[in-house]
């Protein structure tokens, strides 16, 4: 039996001009089910492209990315949209939220195109943004915004949670906090969280932890006791 | 600029396509549309102007109301400012053509001012040679070549002041002063000149001139719209003015002279006549006395004279009596000699016949005793005959007998010797019989000597009969000879027989002519006899008629003697009477001369008489009518007013004028369009820039922190949007300045129809307006975007703006609303008005594009809604009639009959239609009045009502009502005071504004019979029949005006359909204003969705890559900002509408003509044609649009802000 998330010999070349890049270069990792993933390593190891095709923003040039027993390379247009939509959860480091909405009309945009949503106001609640539902992004911390963006994810009800960078644009508690309900939905919810970041000393906190540099993958370290986000410094 | 400056300016272009051209088209557009209409105005009148120099127009006409001399003509040249000058004549004038009337102006062509420009043919060369306006010909239907005739109209004939009243065409034109479709009004005819008509003016036998015109020095070479030229103009206008009065005033005082004196004249003619009069009937008396006196003296000679002839009558009669006394003696005479001579001719005749008869008597005598001879000798011939055949009778029978008595001899004999023959013969056969059975026996026995013997015995036997045979054979042979003989005589014996026959007949045939022969002897021995006795009888008669005869001319001859004596006894009496009768008839040829002289003497006095009687009477009469004449002359002398000068300027040439202010309509227009243009152009701009110094926030921070200047750092973005403005201004206003005014002066084009050509210089004034103002625009709006981001510190300017911070609306207050919305329509709703700047922009440039396309539709539903209303609803008329000025009374009685009788006639009404002037408040407007001869029935043919609230309203009854434009245009309402008169300078009347209705083409003043009738002091002249029928086809109206116009009362026929007609005609012209305006309208709206959307899509490029990222597919992702361009283009819609309304009201009221006033409203149709356009428009910029959504890259989501 295959991995919940297989990806297997992916290379992506982009074409510039004259100049061919390797963005990667052949990865090889696999995620289980229920796990929380870290994708690990510096600037320009080809991490983005990874979380880019892993969330059907982009196609591989070659491999293949099982999920759930599909081969999203295959993928054309509209399935990779379908699969977006369904099966993918998406966290941005800017959050990203429609400044025009409140917090729960963000989730609610979401839902809009889901077939089996969540309930908005549940899922805010369970990010602890109850109270602030009907704030505009613009009156709410980052940590919180970031908290909307969570609950617009999961309100999906996805396969996967993508988050790419999500403490990036957070101070140190809050992004703590963030990691913290993301680890929390992970366990709590046994959703398959991968989180993208260059910042190592986040790793102790994965199921597993997936090294890349230079468009390969370095190594995949596999914590069997992972430490609780509280325990976790940077 | 730096060259590294300059290479990013160059990138910045080639970077930014979208932007820049979106800001050079729309500059352009506004730029076009700027100088194209701005420029329309004044190329017409360039046009004109350059039409008017070409032609030589004059710029001022002069007029009197007494005409004009030759010595105003000097004047007027001698006036400052005055170039050139020509003396013109004009007359109206009536002309048929078939059934036809119409009144044209006949106009006397000039060679250096007012040319005319021809079109087709020549100019003329004769004096029945003339010119044809293109217009009236087209209108009438004449051909070059034919001939036109022409009649006063009036009571004056036209001979007096014409010398040739029919023309042959040879050109067609028109003259520079009728530029338009209108001749004017003229002062025969229905007052509505149709045409004009140039000959040469030697062909105007007039005394004076009915016009001067003029040219002014120095004013050619000036624009004649142009204030300048009216300066100078109205300079010799006033000179000429002034001038005016004292001409007046000597031409006033030459005409009262001229009249005094003819009144003098006639007075002294009229005492000669009188004088005259008098002397003729002295001498006629004393002719009187001398003609009885000489009657008398004649009646004496008279009676002497008839006594005399009674005398002479006697004796002619008694000398007639004689005469024919002698006469007849001397026919007795004559009669009695011609009988003695009858009766001498037939005793002559009777003795020649006695003669004759005496020897023809001796004659048969003779012949009888010769006869007797004859018969005599006959008879003894015949007896001699006779004796002849006798003897001759007897000598044959003797002969006769012997013949038979010797042929039965040799009968008897011949018997007999064959009777031996026969004997022996028998006797032989006997012996030979025996010899044979000798013979046998000899034969058995040979020698038998006895049989021997017995058999010579035998043989000498047989040789005795032969011997003796042959004895008889000799005998018989001589008789049978004889018997021959016999037999041969026989014939001889029958002829001779024959012979004395035939003489016995001849002799028997002799016997009986002898016998007839004397039978005849004794008949004519009678006949003698009776003859002789008739003869003795005549001869005895003749001698007894000799005598008689002979008595008879003694007799004679005495009678002869007798009548000479008669005769010379009568000849003497002759003699004498002749003498007496010569006397007499010299008595009387004298006599009769003194008659005949006193009968001439007598006739000669009557005719005079006669002449007299009669003369005088007319004498009377005329020396009555002359005093009459110089009466009225007096009267009207001193009624006289002192003539008017009328100084017209171009701007009193009525279609001068109204090009003029056709073209500041245009003008007009000229400063509302393009401003929504500008508007669209500067807000563009604005918006354009603003993004793209917004976008480049950290570039000018850059620069700003690498020490470039603020004025540096914007002269970028400023030349960037300069260049694109005048790149676009400068285009625009090429093809603008060409191909606006073409648009705008074709449409006008149909109007004024004599300038042949038309020009579109480019006009370099609102050329490089139009540029300036577009760079002042988009400059001012760049610059303001640009200063703004200056304004900022470097640092600060390095960092992202903050975006746009969410809000709630204000609708989000009205809870029970907001709570019904749906998610999108929430979320749709509040992006709306979060980018407000966006929210005005796509509103004004939808509510723009829609409401030009409403303006180009709206237009034309104005017109229509003229035909419309004005042809079915306000007039209800299918036809006009228009009657014959000349027809009499019971000509239009049957015409009037053949209206009623026509089969598919409604109903029709007999009116008065003519053309008046109307005044009030300083202002004039000519109208047709019209007045329905009964008003029972008025309201089947006209509609009164009030055009918005639709009320109906009565017919006047005392004042009059008015079209509504024709109030406005005077400026009076209900209640007000006019004045109404005929043609244009008759006497003003005051009459009461009873109301106002709607109208739309021409003036009308409404009023009644008996108002006019009171107005006017006269009747109405009915000249209109208005026929209503069911059957509007056009074989029917065909057939319908073919009918009316064969009567003489129809002066023609007008169908409400060919009116019709000719507005839809106008609005085929205008389809290409509408299709100008759709076009604009499309650009525009193309121009800013484009831009607007393509802004909107770059600002919000992350949101919509997230939206991507969340799953969303394309065309949800563009649906979500479609839905916001759908509210948009619906707001900008209904925004356009209300605009468009405005617009439209201000365009129809600009661009309407006097004549007619367009229909206020727009149709619902048009309103949703525009929209449906402008949605269509909107949603082809949405589809291009969407490829700019698909491009959006999901990576953009993952980046920071900015």
């Amino acid at each position: 039996m295959s991995a919940f998330v297989s990806v297997r010999d992916v290379k992506k070349i982009y074409k510039m001009g004259e100049i061919s890049i390797s963005a990667c270069d052949g990865i090889n990792f696999e995620i289980e089910k229920g796990e929380f993933a870290i994708i690990v390593g510096p600037s320009g190891a080809g991490k983005t492209t990874v979380l880019n095709i892993l969330g059907g923003m982009d196609t591989a040039t070659s491999g293949s990315v099982i999920v759930d027993g599909s081969d999203i390379t295959e993928y054309k247009n509209k399935k990779l949209v379908e699969y977006r939509r369904e099966d993918i959860g998406f966290v941005f480091q800017f959050y990203n939220l429609m400044q025009n909405l409140t917090a729960l009309e963000n989730v609610e945009l979401a839902l809009q195109i889901c077939k089996n949503p969540l309930d908005a106001e549940k899922v805010l609640e369970q990010v602890g943004l109850g109270a602030r539902k009907n704030n505009f992004p613009a009156q709410l911390s980052g940590g919180e915004q970031q908290r909307v963006a969570i609950a617009r994810a999961l309100a999906k009800n996805p396969k996967i949670l993508l988050c790419d960078e999500p403490t990036g644009a957070l101070d140190y508690v809050t992004g703590k906090s963030i990691l913290k309900l993301l680890q929390d939905t992970c366990r709590n919810m046994g959703m398959t969280v991968i989180v993208i970041t260059h910042n190592t000393a986040l790793t102790p906190m994965a199921d597993r932890v997936i090294h890349i540099k230079n468009g390969r993958v370095s190594s995949t370290d596999i914590n069997k006791i992972p430490t609780p986000v509280e325990q976790i410094e940077w | 600029m730096g060259n590294t400056r300059l290479k990013d300016f160059i990138r910045e272009i080639k970077g930014n396509k979208g932007r820049f051209l979106s800001i050079f088209f729309i500059v352009l557009l506004g730029a076009a549309f700027f100088s194209g209409i701005r420029s329309s105005g004044g190329d017409m009148k360039y046009t004109a102007d350059y039409y008017f120099d070409e032609y030589d127009l004059m710029d001022i006409e002069v007029m009197s109301t007494l005409g004009l001399t030759d010595d105003d003509l000097k004047d007027i040249e001698n006036v400052d400012g005055v170039e050139s000058v020509c003396g013109g004549y004009s007359m109206d004038v009536l002309s048929s053509k078939g059934k036809e009337e119409s009144a044209v102006k006949l106009i006397g062509y000039t060679d250096e001012i007012n040319k005319f420009t021809l079109s087709e043919g020549r100019l003329p060369e004769k004096q029945n040679e003339c010119l044809i306006d293109d217009f009236y010909k087209d209108l009438m239907g004449y051909q070059i070549g034919d001939t036109i005739s022409f009649y006063s109209g009036t009571d004056t004939e036209l001979s007096e002041n014409l010398k040739v009243t029919e023309f042959t065409i040879v050109g067609s034109g028109g003259l520079p002063y009728y530029i338009d479709l209108t001749r004017g009004t003229g002062t025969v005819g229905d007052g509505q000149l149709e045409g004009y008509i140039c000959i040469d003016p030697e062909v105007f036998d007039m005394d004076v001139y009915t016009e001067i015109y003029v040219k002014i020095s120095g004013a050619k070479g000036i624009n004649s719209y142009s204030d300048q030229y009216d300066d100078i103009v109205e300079n010799v206008t006033e000179k000429l003015e002034d001038l005016g009065e004292s001409a007046s005033e000597r031409r006033y005082n030459e005409i009262v002279d001229e009249a005094n004196e003819q009144i003098e004249d006639g007075n002294q003619q009229i005492e000669d006549a009188e004088k005259e009069l008098a002397d003729a009937k002295k001498e006629l008396d004393d002719g009187k006395k001398e003609l009885d006196d000489a009657a008398k003296e004649l009646e004496d000679g008279k009676k002497e004279l008839d006594d005399a002839a009674k005398e002479l009558a006697d004796a002619e009669a008694e000398i007639k009596d004689g005469e024919s006394e002698l006469a007849n003696a001397w026919t007795e005479i004559q009669e009695n000699e011609l009988k003695l001579a009858d009766a001498k001719a037939e005793l002559d005749a009777a003795k020649a016949e006695i003669d004759d008869g005496a020897a023809q008597l001796a004659d048969g005598k003779a012949q009888i005793a010769e006869n007797e001879e004859l018969l005599n000798q006959k008879t003894a011939e015949l007896q001699s005959g006779w004796e002849q055949y006798n003897s001759g009778l007897a000598q044959l029978n003797a002969a006769k007998t012997e013949i038979e008595n010797n042929k039965s001899q040799l009968n008897s004999q011949l018997e007999q010797l064959n009777t031996q023959k026969e004997q022996l013969n028998t006797q032989k056969g006997e012996l030979e019989t025996q010899l044979q059975a000798v013979e046998a026996m000899l034969a058995a026995d040979p020698e038998n000597q006895e049989l021997l013997a017995y058999k010579y015995q035998l043989e000498e036997g047989i040789g005795q009969i032969d011997a003796g045979i042959k004895q008889i054979d000799g005998y018989i042979t001589p008789i049978e000879e004889g018997l021959a003989q016999i037999e041969a005589q026989m014939p001889y014996i029958a002829e001779q027989e024959a012979l004395l026959e035939s003489t016995k007949a001849t002799l028997t045939d002799g016997q009986a002519q002898i016998d007839a022969g004397w039978t005849e002897i004794a008949n004519a021995k009678e006949t003698l006899a009776a003859n002789e006795q008739q003869f003795n009888a005549g001869v005895a008669e003749y001698n007894s008629g000799l005598a008689q005869y002979e008595d008879g001319l003694r007799q004679l001859n005495e009678g002869k003697a007798e009548y000479e004596e008669g005769v010379k006894e009568f000849n003497e009496g002759k003699a004498e009477y002749e003498e007496g009768k010569a006397e007499y008839e010299s008595a009387l040829e004298d006599y009769n001369e003194g008659l005949k002289e006193y009968e001439d003497g007598l006739k000669e006095w009557t005719e005079g008489n006669d002449e007299y009687n009669e003369k005088s009477v007319e004498a009377q009469e005329e020396i009555e009518k002359g005093r009459l004449d110089i009466k009225e002359a007096e009267d009207e002398l001193a009624k006289l007013e002192k003539p008017k000068w009328h100084v017209l300027d171009r701007d009193m040439m009525q279609s001068v004028a109204s090009y003029g202010s056709d073209a500041d309509r245009i003008d007009s227009l000229g400063n509302v369009f393009p401003v929504l243009f500008f508007l669209v152009a500067a807000l563009v701009s604005l918006t354009c820039m603003t993004r793209m110094v917004e976008e480049q926030r950290q570039q000018i921070g850059t620069y700003k922190a690498l020490g470039y200047s603020g004025w540096q750092i914007a002269a970028k973005y400023l030349g960037y949007a300069l260049l694109a403005t005048v790149l676009g201004a400068v285009i625009g206003v090429l093809i603008g300045e060409k191909f606006l005014p073409a648009v705008v002066i074709s449409s006008y084009g149909m109007l004024y129809t004599g300038i042949p050509y038309y020009f579109v210089p480019y006009n370099w004034t609102q050329g490089i307006l139009a540029i300036v103002l577009s760079v002042a625009c988009t400059g001012g709006a760049t610059l303001a975007a640009t200063l703004r981001q200056l304004q900022e510190k470097p640092a600060e300017l390095m960092r992202p703006e903050a975006p746009k911070v969410g809000k709630r609306i204000l609708l989000e207050r009205v809870s029970f609303i907001w709570k019904k919305l749906n998610f999108t329509q929430k979320s749709t709703l509040r992006n709306l008005f979060r980018y407000k700047k966006r929210f005005i922009m796509t509103i004004i440039g939808i509510g723009g594009c829609m409401s030009l396309m409403l303006v180009g539709f709206g237009l034309r539903d104005s017109i229509t809604v003229v035909a419309q209303n004005q042809f079915r609803e306000i007039f209800k008329h299918d036809a006009a009639i228009a009657i014959d000025a000349e027809a009499d009374e019971d000509e239009i009685q049957t015409l009037e009959d053949r209206i009623r009788n026509y089969s598919g006639i409604e109903d029709y009404m007999e009116l008065c239609q003519s053309s008046v002037t109307l005044r009030a408040n300083g202002t004039d407007r000519s109208a047709l009045i019209y007045v329905p001869k009964t008003t029972d029935e008025v309201f089947e043919f006209v509609r009164f009502r009030d055009r918005v609230t639709k009320q109906s309203y009565d017919f006047p009854e005392t004042g009059v009502t008015l079209s509504e434009k024709t109030a406005d245009m005077l400026n009076v309402s209900v209640g007000d005071t006019i004045t109404i008169e005929e043609g244009d300078d008759g006497d003003p009347k005051e009459v009461q504004v009873e109301g106002i209705v709607e109208n739309y083409v021409q003036h009308y003043a409404f009023m009644t019979s008996e108002t006019y009738s009171r107005i006017f002091g006269e009747e109405p002249e009915y000249n209109y029949f208005y026929v209503k029928y069911e059957d509007t086809s056009e074989d029917y109206e065909k057939s319908f005006s073919a009918y009316m116009l064969e009567n003489e009362a129809c002066a023609g026929v007008s169908l409400t359909s060919d009116l019709e007609d000719q507005i839809v005609d106008m609005l085929d012209t205008l389809n290409l204003v509408i299709w100008v305006l759709i076009i604009a309208a499309a650009l525009l709206a193309c121009v800013v969705l484009y831009n607007l959307n393509s802004i909107n899509i770059t600002e919000r490029r992350r949101e919509l890559a997230t939206l991507k990222v969340l799953g969303f597919s394309n065309m949800e992702v563009a649906m979500y900002i479609y839905r916001e361009n759908i509210i948009l283009t619906l707001i900008g819609i209904v925004a356009g509408a209300v605009l468009g309304t405005f617009l439209h009201l201000f365009t129809i009221s600009t661009v309407e003509v006097d004549l007619m006033m367009f229909g206020r409203n727009i149709g619902i149709g048009s309103y949703l044609i525009c929209a449906v356009l402008t949605a269509v428009f909107s949603l082809l910029v949405n589809l291009v649009m969407y490829s700019h959504f698909k491009k959006i890259d999901m990576v953009e989501s993952l980046k920071s802000v900015e």
